[in-house]
């Protein structure tokens, strides 16, 4: 016997009342419900603050310097979004960003295509080491991309035998980095404006991305609805590489050179921007938007400590109080559903 | 021995929590020395008066004496220090300490502030040796067997001085020389003047060990019957005695050829399954918590991994590894857990409603968002969700709308054959009428329904027939119109013949 579709969807027709459409109203409240809104308030109070008391900052030149200087650590922060959505985390990112740097270098010398594609291969490389790892060993995500991240470390020290390297000179890679379209728009800031638009999409309007909110939001479910776990971890894995490979690219052609301890401190910046936008360490929710905005105010922030001169002890200070607040913001709302106690 | 002195008396003891009166004038009285059986249905009441005995919960009114005097436990350790402690169906030991450690976990004996090993293994041994336990005070407790572990626990409850035992379904993981030596320790501890509450769903076991037979049903106690002229259809008259509410809705059957059978199939915690389920027919599997109903289904899901068997699907032998093959071929499965197994709670109800099926709403991979949406408010409405909208998330919910969403989920699938297990469990008495009647139409359509439940008369109301599950086998296959209550619960509990 073959049931029509339709007539599950009618089986309590005789029950129905048709339950009036919820009418979506536009107040001030529903307005500071909506998701980031306080990260949003943030960077405008933030944006606010340079701009009043630097001459410097509210500048076109300053501002697409800023949107230059977070492209590279934003890149990587769309992939890493997508791994911690999806409820596992990735510290390794730094240094397969470091190491895809210097692979990018070394293939400058051999040719500019290979300088291009490679690197990015690399980073789907090391993200398949974390993927199996994490993915089809169950090894806990946090001290597995942790032992990674020194395996990729060493390689990066054993590829460049532990100096900095340069870059062959080419006029075309040097754009990647370096460029600008339209005479003022950055080539990496337009780059990572299509990551971040690509990600957007494949986090909100494919199956895809579906499958990775399912599978952090409670993977038992997603296995019972036919998800699989190890799957969506490791393309996740690779994807996050792939982009720390693209990365890596990107930097290679703004320095022109190569350094293996490059990398050291690139997770914690990627951490706090994803964490800042909103994407839940225990898995399930975010957005690539959060992300974004997580991002630019880790780049107002970093500006900011250059316009305003504030020495490094201070800025790291600063670094792990915004991490600590990212958490702390984090883990209340966490309770605020009722999902932790 | 003072053996007509009551050691605990419990009179008219009421509890309730939001929505549900779990004991309502509960009365027990037990004399010192001897082993008291309490028996009921899941849901009875047992464990809601084990957790006021020990000082879990606090009651709402009524009396508890130990020793004539009245007393009113604050804490578990209140509890223990007049004697009174549970031992409870999950072990609770230390794997990685020795069994004297172990014993004296929370009382260690100190020298010098420091612990005293020569004391502590002294007493240990001395215990062991009451025990006839024949291991050493040195093993580690991990190393132990369950039934070891378990004595441990009871030594454990004698080292601190305990007069009443409470034993909260104690054989459910031994095997049954296991089950030998439990008793034997029990009659010996009896002796000594020990009293021991006895919590078992095991029939047979009840009417061995115990004295007395207090009988609960929906939060009362029923009946108190002593053990050596009470009958076994006494007891379980008195444990299901209840009407038969006519909300269930049941439509004629009208079925049709064979969808899904199972054929020899076995897994960890279940043996030689074999079963076969008709389009449009409703089939129950009835027993008790932990018999393996469940693991039957998850198995024949792809959840669990199957050793042995065949799973023929409309005639055709399938081979299922894994939800996704299940699913493909037209199977679906309500979990008995909802919040872990069904549903993804902060996410919307618009997101779990289709998470099964992403495939009938994408286009090479891109979700149609009106399609989902449009689909999505079809089945909110026809199972009237109740629910502002349906990007609200499924964790601010009710039990039972949250289930109406796990229904929704596999009725967007379209599936021949759906399982639902423990489809009611916790869902409001309306909301439970609309699963019954939605099953009753689920099965007019032709689609072949499996239900696990430990509520008889939810499979009597619903079924048309019901197969019968003790420790892992299926015990009984009974047409439901010509069966009784009394014939199914005596099969669930492993054949006894009470006719």
């Amino acid at each position: 016997m073959i049931i029509q579709k339709q007539q599950y969807t009618n089986l309590h027709a005789d029950l129905q009342r048709t339950v009036p459409e919820h009418q979506e109203k536009f107040t001030f409240r529903k307005l500071m419900r909506t998701q980031n809104i306080g990260t949003i308030l943030i960077l405008v109070l933030l944006f606010a603050a340079c701009s009043l008391t630097t001459e410097t900052f509210f500048k076109f030149n300053n501002i697409m310097n800023i949107t230059r200087q977070v492209s590279m650590v934003g890149i990587m922060a769309c992939g890493v979004t997508f791994v911690i959505i999806s409820g596992s985390l990735d510290l390794s990112i730094g240094q397969i960003y470091m190491l895809t740097s210097i692979v990018a270098c070394k293939l400058t010398h051999v040719n500019i295509l290979l300088a291009i594609l490679l690197p990015i291969a690399a980073g789907a490389l090391c993200g398949l080491l974390n993927g199996v790892l994490v993915g089809y060993f169950r090894l806990h995500p946090l001290i597995t991309t942790m032992g990674t991240q020194s395996i990729f470390l060493a390689l990066g020290y054993a590829l460049s035998e532990g100096h900095p390297i340069r870059a062959a000179e080419n006029e075309f890679f040097r754009q990647i980095g370096q460029g600008n379209i339209l005479g003022c728009i950055p080539v990496p800031s337009l780059i990572f404006a299509l990551i971040v638009a690509f990600t957007w999409f494949l986090l909100k309007k494919t199956t895809y991305g579906r499958k990775v909110y399912l599978v952090g939001g409670n993977p038992e479910a997603a296995r019972f609805s036919g998800f699989s776990f190890v799957k969506v971890t490791m393309i996740n894995y690779i994807f996050a590489g792939a982009l720390a490979g693209l990365s890596g690219i990107v930097v290679c052609s703004r320095m022109m050179s190569g350094v293996p301890s490059m990398g050291t401190g690139y997770e914690f910046q990627v951490m706090t921007a994803v964490i800042l936008g909103g994407v839940s360490f225990s898995g399930g929710k975010g957005s690539i938007f959060g992300t974004l905005i997580g991002m630019l105010i880790v780049g107002v922030l970093n500006n900011s400590y250059i316009q305003w001169g504030i020495p490094s002890s201070v800025q790291y200070f600063f670094q792990g109080v915004i991490f600590i607040i990212a958490v702390v913001l984090d883990t209340m709302h966490e309770r605020k559903l009722g999902l932790v106690s | 021995m003072k053996n007509n002195q009551y050691i605990l008396e419990v009179n008219g003891v009421d509890k309730s929590f939001p929505g549900v009166k779990a004991l309502s004038q509960v009365s027990l009285r037990v004399r010192s020395g001897e082993v008291m059986g309490i028996v009921g249905e899941n849901g009875a009441g047992k464990s809601t008066l084990i957790k006021v005995l020990t000082g879990i919960h606090q009651r709402d009114s009524g009396s508890v004496r130990i020793d004539g005097k009245e007393v009113r436990f604050q804490s578990t350790q209140d509890a223990l220090d007049r004697g009174v402690v549970c031992i409870y169906q999950e072990i609770n030991i230390v794997p990685l300490l020795d069994v004297g450690k172990n014993i004296f976990l929370h009382n260690l004996p100190m020298k010098f502030r420091r612990l005293d090993r020569k004391v502590m293994y002294q007493k240990t041994r001395r215990i062991l040796e009451d025990l006839e336990m024949n291991i050493s005070e040195r093993e580690l407790a991990g190393n132990l067997s369950i039934a070891q572990q378990q004595m441990i626990e009871i030594a454990r409850a004698i080292s601190r001085d305990a007069r009443i035992i409470i034993m909260d379904e104690p054989t459910s993981s031994l095997s049954e020389k296991e089950v030998r030596i439990l008793f034997r320790v029990i009659r010996s501890l009896k002796e000594k003047g020990i009293t021991f509450l006895f919590v078992s769903h095991k029939i047979d076991e009840i009417k061995e060990i115990t004295d007395h037979i207090t009988i609960f049903r929906d939060g009362c106690t029923i009946a108190e019957l002593d053990t050596k002229t009470a009958q076994v259809d006494q007891i379980i008259h008195h444990m299901i005695g209840r009407t038969i509410e006519n909300y269930y809705n049941k439509l004629p059957s009208i079925i049709g050829n064979v969808v899904l059978k199972v054929e020899n199939f076995s897994g960890k915690r279940f043996k030689d399954v074999s079963f076969e389920v008709r389009s449009g027919e409703v089939l129950g599997f009835f027993g008790l918590v932990g018999a393996g109903r469940s693991e039957i289904m998850r198995a024949i899901f792809g959840v669990d991994p199957h050793f042995k068997g065949n799973v023929v699907m409309t005639g055709r032998q399938i081979n299922i590894q894994s939800p996704k093959d299940a699913i493909h071929y037209g199977i679906g499965l309500v979990p008995e857990d909802r919040k872990h197994e069904g549903l993804v709670l902060n996410l919307s109800v618009m997101i779990n409603t289709t998470m099964a099926s992403l495939q009938s709403i994408q286009y090479m991979g891109v979700i149609n968002s009106k399609k989902e949406r449009n689909e999505v408010l079809q089945y909110k409405n026809n199972l009237q969700i109740k629910t502002p909208d349906i990007k609200q998330l499924v964790a601010n919910l009710s039990g039972g709308n949250q289930q109406k969403v796990v229904v929704a989920k596999w009725l967007m699938n379209a599936p021949k054959v759906l399982i639902l297990d423990e489809p009611t469990r916790g869902i409001d008495v309306g909301t439970k009428a609309e699963i019954y009647s939605l099953i009753s139409k689920l099965a007019k359509l032709g689609v072949a329904i499996i239900i696990v439940s430990s509520e008889l008369p939810e499979l009597m109301g619903l079924c048309d027939r019901i197969m019968t599950v003790y420790e892992g086998r299926i015990t009984g296959v009974l047409n439901v119109n010509e069966t009784t209550d009394a014939e199914v619960l005596s099969y669930a509990l492993g054949g006894l013949n009470v006719r």
